[in-house]
């Protein structure tokens, strides 16, 4: 480590000019660098100078490519002189890079426009070496002028504050300032702290015997908002002493020291209610207007929450209301204070709640928790569970979704449904449709029924018959009564006897279905029995049979003959009626 | 009386005794997370029986290990024994957004889902009926040739012929029925991604696509392969394996 890498060149060719031949007018182009020593994490400055003999101006810049830089930020100015009558119109085009990483970059030409030309810069080389951080803490200690960043503490946690100091401190009488410049802190959340009236009161202050007059540049607190290290760059001053009215002084260009500050991580077991806040000395107050109201009515509900830390970014508190309240935005007041010990005083949140169902309400305790850094711990105030009585007020409880902003019920799980318990199972391919015995079993009922069919139409048939015979036996023993009347009256005696017989064997036979052959004299008295004829009207039957066959062989006479036709019908009307009966 | 005997002896003889026990068995399977023992169970059931909760659990069952396309095709099938069932319906829609092809799906209940819904009882049960409407028409037509008096008579003789009239219905619900079971109209696909053709052999040019999990329509076959079409209205053939027919 003899000779470190500590300056490593970078000394550059302040004046490359280039000339551009551009249409009507001619540019000179140079870059100029602020910092003739870059070492990583320093910020330096590229100055691009276009200048002409006729005044110009430029509507477009290109900035060049800064690989292994990173841009802090730009600015342009103009100046014309005029030495021995020639006039020289020149602007400025400032770019501040940081240097990120060790070695050497080139960096591309920048472009500019003026007018209808386009003007290139040449290429840059910038070599970048190793922070040698011995160089940056001391500042030499006889110096006559130097510059100090300081800060309230090296280490924090994220979001604790810091307070970081600019200042001069300087043995010459008198000082001007020509040039300033600070350069951005990375990582940080910053807030100015305005100095008063008269600026920062200058203090005296002896180092190592030597008394130096200090002019504090600029207080500023910073919260961190990354863990790990965070680099306070260096910033410059150039300033120009011992001027008096016959001296034009000098100027001196001075770079500072660069802090670094230790970030640590806020404890992982932080409250759920934990957002933002470190500090200490927090309080919470929670107010509600009433807790007894009618529906529609408004509930001014008041959050205050005092403290020393980051207030500035504490948001209003989430409240979790039953839906029935509508809860409207915060209304929120604040009364922070900057000053060197960071950011003190209050914040106030005003709700607008209002009820719009009634009933009794729990509201939960409302919660609010910081990281107190004089403990180190996460500590949480809470507030007391409130029970809201909203009573039914005038007109209709409206549900808290009105009607224009009601929103379909949305499906909240994007899940399947539930198995299914019941079912029925059918066995596979046992399809009983098509099947041989599907269509016996759907035929067969047919079937019997048309067999019963035509079986009930045959046997219908045959009883029709005998049924018809029977019914017409008195008929057709009529008709053939009538007949044998007729033998009778042409004396053909044995005819009429014989027709006569016919006559009652046939009504017998029809009407007790029994054959002809069949009949005797035995069978005809049974069957006559059987109607519940009586014995006198079944014994004149069977004489007129009698006489019948008797007239055969004797012949009777024909009166007698004449008697035994006015029986038999009288006897065939006496049948006929106890059988329909 | 032989009718009945007859219809006793359509009841199957079937290799598992128990099948609501072994749905049962799936279903607690199921309910203790033990999805790849619930598939197992359900899937044995699925070589003897079906029935459209079957289907819906195997789904179910398929989602929760993740295996899509699986999924795809037993909801596929379930719905087809139960067309318009939300709770299918439902269950399809959230497995559709798992894949990778945007398929149409028409989750909306159409008219003959209503009607196939109300008929949705199996061709057995529509047989079944169709068989005890005509033995009660046929009954009701030899009272008829017996009785009588002639209010019986107009009576038995209308009631017979309703009762073979809804008879025929059921007749032809089974027979629609049936033929809507036994074709196999539609296929999930079941490999990752596959070259739809534009004719079938493996050496004609690639028409588009096609993702896991995705239902096409089948509209020809040849010994190895499948025309299909897509719900966008493509058309193109792909192999029998890697389909499955719902």
């Amino acid at each position: 480590m003899k000779i470190n890498f500590k300056i490593l060149l970078l000394f550059f060719t302040a004046n490359i000019f280039i000339v551009t031949q551009g249409g009507a007018q001619k540019f000179t182009t140079s870059i100029n660098t602020s910092n003739k020593s870059v070492q990583v994490g320093d910020v330096f400055k590229l100055t691009y100078s276009i200048s002409s003999k006729d005044n110009f101006s430029i509507t477009g810049i290109q900035r060049p490519t800064y690989e292994g830089f990173s841009f802090v930020r730009e600015s342009n100015g103009e100046s014309h002189q005029y030495i021995n009558g020639r006039a020289t119109h020149s602007h400025e085009y400032s770019i501040d890079l940081k240097a990120n990483k060790k070695g050497t970059f080139k960096l591309t030409p920048a472009t500019f426009i003026a007018g209808n030309t386009e003007t290139k810069s040449s290429y840059f080389t910038v070599q970048v070496g190793a922070s040698d951080p011995k160089l940056n803490v001391e500042p030499p200690k006889n110096s006559n002028l130097f510059t100090r960043i300081s800060v309230s503490k090296k280490a924090a946690y994220k979001g604790e504050v810091v307070l970081v100091t600019y200042k001069i401190y300087s043995r010459y009488g008198n000082i001007a300032l020509d040039n300033y410049d600070y350069a951005m802190i990375d990582g940080v959340w910053t807030e100015e702290i305005t100095a008063e009236k008269n600026g920062w009161p200058t203090k005296q202050e002896s180092i190592n015997g030597v008394r130096y007059n200090i002019y504090t540049l600029k207080k500023e607190i910073v919260f961190p908002q990354k863990t790990g290290e965070i680099i306070i760059p260096a910033f410059d001053i150039t300033a120009r002493v011992n001027r008096s009215f016959f001296n034009q002084g000098s100027v001196i260009n001075v770079k500072s020291n660069t802090q670094v500050l230790t970030v640590k991580a806020l404890p992982t077991n932080a409250p759920i209610s934990f957002e933002s806040q470190v500090g200490k000395d927090y309080k919470f107050e929670v107010s509600y207007s009433t807790t007894e109201l009618k529906t529609n009515e408004a509930i001014d509900l008041k959050i205050k929450i005092s403290g020393k830390g980051s207030l500035k970014q504490l948001n209003a508190p989430e409240l979790n209301f039953p839906t029935d309240f509508e809860v409207f935005d915060p209304e929120t007041k604040n009364n922070v204070k900057i000053s060197s010990s960071g950011l003190s005083g209050s914040k106030e949140f005003t709700y607008l709640i209002i009820p719009r169902h009634h009933g009794v309400f729990d509201i939960d305790a409302i919660e609010f928790s910081y990281f107190n850094t004089a403990t180190e711990k996460y500590k949480t105030l809470t507030s007391e569970a409130v029970k809201i009585n909203v009573l039914k007020g005038e007109g209709k409880d409206l549900t808290n979704t009105s009607s224009e902003n009601k929103k379909d019920v949305e499906l909240l799980s994007n899940e399947i449904r539930h198995i299914e318990h019941e079912t029925e199972l059918t066995p596979l391919n046992a399809f009983f449709f098509g099947t041989t015995n599907y269509y016996l079993a759907l035929g067969s009922p047919l079937l019997l029924f048309i067999l019963i069919f035509f079986i009930k139409r045959k046997t219908g048939e045959e009883k029709n018959e005998a049924e018809l015979t029977h019914k017409n036996a008195s008929k057709s023993a009529l008709a053939r009564l009538s007949k044998a009347e007729e033998h009778l009256k042409n004396n053909n005696d044995s005819e009429y006897f014989e027709e006569l017989h016919n006559a009652i064997d046939g009504y017998l036979s029809h009407k007790f279905k029994i054959p002809v052959s069949g009949l005797n004299k035995k069978r005809i008295e049974e069957e006559l029995t059987k109607i519940s004829i009586d014995v006198t009207t079944i014994t004149a039957l069977l004489k007129v049979l009698n006489d019948c066959e008797m007239t055969r062989f004797a012949p009777l006479s024909h009166s007698d003959a004449e008697t035994t036709l006015t029986t038999t019908k009288m006897l065939i009307n006496k049948i006929e009626k106890h059988v329909t009966k | 009386m032989f009718i009945f005997l007859l219809l006793a002896s359509v009841s199957i003889e079937a290799e598992i005794s128990d099948p609501t026990g072994v749905f049962n068995d799936g279903n607690k399977q199921y309910e203790e997370h033990n999805y790849e023992a619930a598939i197992n169970s359900y899937k044995g059931l699925c070589e003897e029986f079906y029935s459209p909760e079957l289907f819906l659990n195997l789904g179910n069952s398929y989602y929760k290990v993740n295996d899509i396309p699986s999924t795809i095709l037993y909801y596929e099938k379930a719905l087809k024994l139960s067309p318009g069932n939300l709770n299918i319906l439902h269950n399809l829609k959230l497995a559709n957004k798992r894949i990778s092809d945007k398929n149409k799906v028409n989750d909306s209940v159409r008219l003959n889902d209503w009607f196939f819904t109300w008929f949705s009882n199996t061709p057995n049960y529509w047989a079944y009926n169709s068989v005890y409407l005509f033995i009660i028409g046929s009954l009701l037509l030899i009272l008829y040739l017996f009785s009588k008096s002639r209010k019986l008579k107009k009576l038995t003789f209308y009631t017979a012929v309703i009762a073979l009239t809804l008879g025929i219905f059921s007749i032809v619900f089974s027979g629609f029925h049936k033929s809507r079971l036994m074709s196999h109209e539609e296929a999930v696909i079941f490999k990752p991604s596959i070259d739809l053709m534009s004719e079938p052999t493996e050496n004609s040019s690639v028409s588009f696509v096609l993702h896991e999990g995705t239902k096409v329509k089948i509209l020809d076959e040849t010994e190895l392969w499948y025309e299909i079409r897509f719900s966008d209205g493509k058309i193109g053939w792909l192999q029998q394996e890697f389909v499955e027919t719902i």
